[in-house]
């Protein structure tokens, strides 16, 4: 059979991604609490080498290789971990990065660190990096054979369904005879009455008594593939070696017995996965939609539909209805992923820049196992990396001024998130300094961004850190302080229809809570009617709705509406004139229609509709696939009667409003307006032209329109 | 999609510039290509036939702000949110009322899906290449752009359109990513 290898190289390079990714927590975990489970970390490291030297990546193969050994040694207790041993492993871990991203790309690593990290590992192996190098990579031929005779004892203890697996212990004993002269008393106690026997279970065990020249290794090599599903104890016995005795003490009772945590954790990672191409997963959730829509649909019609001739049709309509929503339900789940897989970069980042600052933190994170949207993490890793990173610079002090202002000398920085609503929130949270309220307030009027006798709440004042090239920091370091990140970090988790807020005590620390809808494929709206369309606006954004008296209409010199609630004038943005919908009902007349608050990116405005129709959960299309973005729309959906409404991006709506003012002067003539501009771009299409709409400019102080310079594009 | 089975052969979708020099050159080729016809203002048309995914009658079209006047709106397609053009609009023809024969010929066009309103199909019909002739040259009163040529067709004639350059004027897609599209399909 020809296989073609290269088709597994990429499940190579992913599974080798998630190993190094548990190299580095686990380093991290035995450098912080001082022990760690060092088989997992070794067995992660051996996977990378091991399936880098089966593909042929030889220089991955060849670097892992000095880790494992150094990995060997510690789990062996022949070498302790101390910080600069993990240091450099952590920084072998980059190296190995690098060499899988550049396996990838397929292009050539670019790494200068490699041969002193490669040197540094070795030192420590007490090797030069020229014998290691030379040394076969097959750790079979030099480490397996020595002349010393050894004996070991082997308690074997399968459990119950270890056959179900394919596994048979009689392969496992041919393995170590082929090593071991080998003697063994099988325990046959277990074995329950005839009429008890499950054909499929293995209910014995063994007690395996072996000489050996091979190393313990070898031993536990023969056990690798069962050692999940068995008890195994594996115990150098009666030193009657030819070889040293403090060999065999150093080796002692280091077991591959299944630890009950470890095999936890393993079942629960292992046999709980499969690898599906994301594709495939969106077209599932395509389809699901189309089923969803097709679902209401068909509802819609059994409406009509007389209740007592037909009940059978219609109780199937409502089973299938369930079915259809436990469905959606279903595959909306496997998209979902915990989100832990953003926080897991963390530890190593706050390790490095605490460092680097000098500073002592904590880090603790809490709900990693909350499940968001794939697409949602990938986008929320950055921000979250912006906020951790400015509580270490920012928001924790340094040791000396903790100690002094007495707080512990160490400073805790919690990531936790958790579900509230349908919302998935996450808190960073630090016990530093806190925001400093005075200087925030003196750089906003610096920068004019609000006036001295602005009477401003807490909250209004830490949001101004939102701003583009905002930062109190009196210097800037590489870490932060340039004033680009906050403005950043507010807009993604806008653009990912979340929410941030700010909670700020002096001297007790400050918790940024960032508030995100759980998955971005559906999104809640309120169903409203303009004409006779039908427009989606998103319930996130809205505030408030009112029906507007007409006294409570203030119209500017400009034209511009405004509309008066509670003390405060937001301008008010006709729809139907900012669509330019047509066939109106007439239900446009104020006092009649509603005006819906909404607020994006601090502003307020109030969107004038003729009526509510509801709040529904909508899927989101795409409006740019077949057609190009619109301005004030951010996509579409399709509504239970198989029409398409358009949902409003409430950001473009509010620049619509702001640039509206030349819109609404022209008001009165606003029909001849449109009927002016499609002629004129009719003409310009008749001389093979292409004029952009919106490049062209309404005088608003004559009824006339000009056309100043448009943009003409000459095909 | 029956309509797509049908075409035996693939060819590829000359692009009209070269129309008439191909037919200088091969003239005595006598490959045919299959062309969906449609009738618009009492006149006949024809378009490729492998750009046509389906046809399907009219439905009202939820309106999109601010769009050109020929853009009647988009239409649920089976889940895809799918752009209307009316081709009558887009031709500056008087406007008629819809009727049941009205129907949206759905294309496919630089990895784009597209509806075109007309006034009815008629036809697949196999037209032979090396008899197209280029458009007469209307000077700047007519756009003449889009025709990709005329072909007869027993007493009558059809106008073949070129429904990418047909589109490059109705700021669907910005011009020069349409032509990268098409060049990249070709």
């Amino acid at each position: 059979m020809n296989i073609d290898i290269s088709q597994f190289y990429e499940t190579f390079l992913a599974e080798a991604s998630e190993h190094l990714a548990d190299l580095e927590s686990g380093l991290l975990e035995a450098e912080t609490s001082g022990e760690a489970d060092m088989d997992s970390i070794f067995r992660a490291a051996h996977s990378i080498k091991g399936g880098a030297g089966t593909f042929g990546f030889d220089e991955i193969a060849e670097f892992t290789h000095v880790v494992e050994s150094v990995l060997q040694d510690a789990r062996d207790g022949l070498l302790e971990l101390k910080d600069d041993v993990i240091s450099q492993l952590l920084r072998s871990i980059d190296v190995i990065a690098e060499l899988i991203a550049a396996a990838k790309e397929g292009r050539k690593a670019d790494i200068n660190t490699k041969q002193d990290v490669f040197e540094a590992l070795s030192a420590f192996l007490g090797k030069t990096a020229a014998e290691i190098k030379t040394k076969d990579t097959d750790d079979g031929t030099d480490m397996t054979q020595s002349d010393e005779h050894s004996y070991y004892s082997v308690k074997f203890e399968p459990h119950l369904n270890m056959c179900q697996t394919g596994s048979d212990p009689i392969n496992i004993f041919k393995e170590l005879k082929e090593t071991c002269s080998f003697s063994c008393t099988c325990n046959t106690s277990e074995i329950p009455d005839l009429n008890e026997i499950d054909p499929h279970s293995l209910y014995l065990s063994w007690e395996i008594e072996l000489e050996t020249t091979a190393t313990q290794e070898i031993i536990e090599d023969a056990f690798i593939f069962v050692e999940d599903e068995a008890n195994i104890v594996i115990e150098p016995i009666a030193a009657i070696s030819l070889g040293s005795p403090e060999k065999i003490a150093e080796n002692s009772k280091v077991a591959l017995k299944s630890k009950s945590n470890g095999a936890v954790k393993k079942q629960g990672s292992e046999t709980a996965f499969i690898r599906i191409a994301v594709d495939k997963v969106d077209g599932l959730i395509n389809l699901i939609g189309e089923l969803v829509t097709t679902n209401a649909m068909v509802e819609l019609q059994m409406r009509g539909i007389d209740g007592e001739e037909h009940r059978n049709l219609i109780n199937s309509i409502c089973e299938m209805t369930s079915h259809t929503r436990n469905l959606q339900e279903g595959i909306m789940a496997i998209r979902m992923m915990p989100i832990e897989f953003a926080f897991s970069r963390f530890p190593r980042m706050v390790r490095d820049t605490s460092q680097k600052l000098n500073k002592k933190i904590n880090f603790v994170t809490k709900g990693g196992q909350t499940e968001l949207d794939r697409t949602v993490i990938e986008k929320i890793s950055d921000p979250l990396t912006h906020l951790v990173r400015n509580s270490i610079d920012h928001g924790i002090e340094t040791p000396e001024e903790r100690l002094s202002a007495g707080k512990s000398e160490e400073g805790e920085i919690l990531l936790h998130a958790y579900y509230k609503g349908g919302n998935v929130i996450i808190d960073i949270k630090d016990d530093g300094k806190g925001l400093d309220k005075d200087s925030i307030l003196k750089k906003a009027i610096e920068k004019g961004l609000t006036t001295e006798d602005a009477n401003l709440s807490d909250n209004e004042i830490y949001n101004f850190i939102f701003n583009n090239g905002f930062s109190t920091a009196k210097a800037v370091t590489d870490v932060s302080g340039r004033g680009v990140g906050m403005d950043v970090v507010a807009r993604n988790i806008k653009a990912l229809n979340g929410s941030i807020s700010i909670a700020s005590v002096p001297g007790k620390g400050t918790t940024f809570c960032i508030s995100l809808p759980l998955t971005l494929a559906i999104v809640d709206g309120m169903a409203t009617k303009v004409g006779d369309q039908t427009y989606i606006i998103p319930l996130l954004n809205i505030i408030e709705s009112i029906r507007p008296e007409k006294d409570k209409i203030r119209t500017l010199n400009n034209n511009v509406e405004m509309i008066q609630i509670r003390g405060e004038y937001l301008p008010l943005l006709r729809l139907k004139e900012t669509f330019t919908v047509e066939k109106s009902t007439g239900e446009d007349e104020l006092g009649r229609g509603i005006a819906v608050i909404v607020e994006s990116e601090h502003n307020k405005i109030a969107i004038f509709v003729d009526e509510l129709l509801g709040e529904q959960q909508v899927v989101i299309k795409s409006l740019e696939s077949n057609y190009k973005t619109v301005e004030g729309v951010s996509g579409a959906t399709i509504l239970g009667d198989g029409n398409v409404a358009l949902i409003l991006d409430l950001p473009g709506i509010v620049r619509l409003s702001q640039r509206e003012g030349r819109y609404h002067t022209v008001k009165k003539n606003s029909k001849a307006v449109i009927n002016q501009m499609n002629k004129i771009q009719q003409e310009s299409m008749n001389e093979n032209t292409h004029i952009d709409l919106r490049d062209l400019e309404i005088d608003v102080h004559s009824d006339l329109i000009k056309h100043e310079q448009p943009h003409v594009k000459h095909n | 999609m029956s309509l797509e089975q049908q075409t035996p052969k693939k060819e590829s979708a000359g692009a009209p510039s070269n129309m008439d020099s191909n037919r200088r050159e091969s003239g005595k080729h006598s490959d045919t290509k299959q062309y969906l016809t449609f009738m618009l203002a009492e006149e006949l048309y024809g378009i490729d036939i492998l750009k046509v995914q389906e046809i399907r009658g009219w439905s009202h079209a939820t309106q999109i702000p601010n769009a050109p006047k020929f853009i009647r709106g988009v239409l649920n397609l089976r889940g895809s949110v799918v752009p209307i053009l009316d081709v009558r609009r887009r031709f500056t023809m008087p406007e008629v009322e819809f009727t049941a024969q009205t129907v949206v010929i759905v294309v496919n066009v630089a990895n784009r899906t597209i509806g075109m309103i007309v006034d009815s199909v008629s036809d697949v019909v196999d037209l032979p290449i090396d008899e197209l002739r280029p458009a007469p040259d209307f000077g700047s009163s007519i756009d003449s752009s889009f025709i990709q040529g005329l072909s007869p067709n027993g007493d009558d004639m059809v106008i073949l359109i070129n429904v990418e350059d047909m589109l490059k004027g109705c700021d669907l897609v910005k011009v020069d990513e349409l032509e990268k599209m098409v060049a990249d399909v070709e």
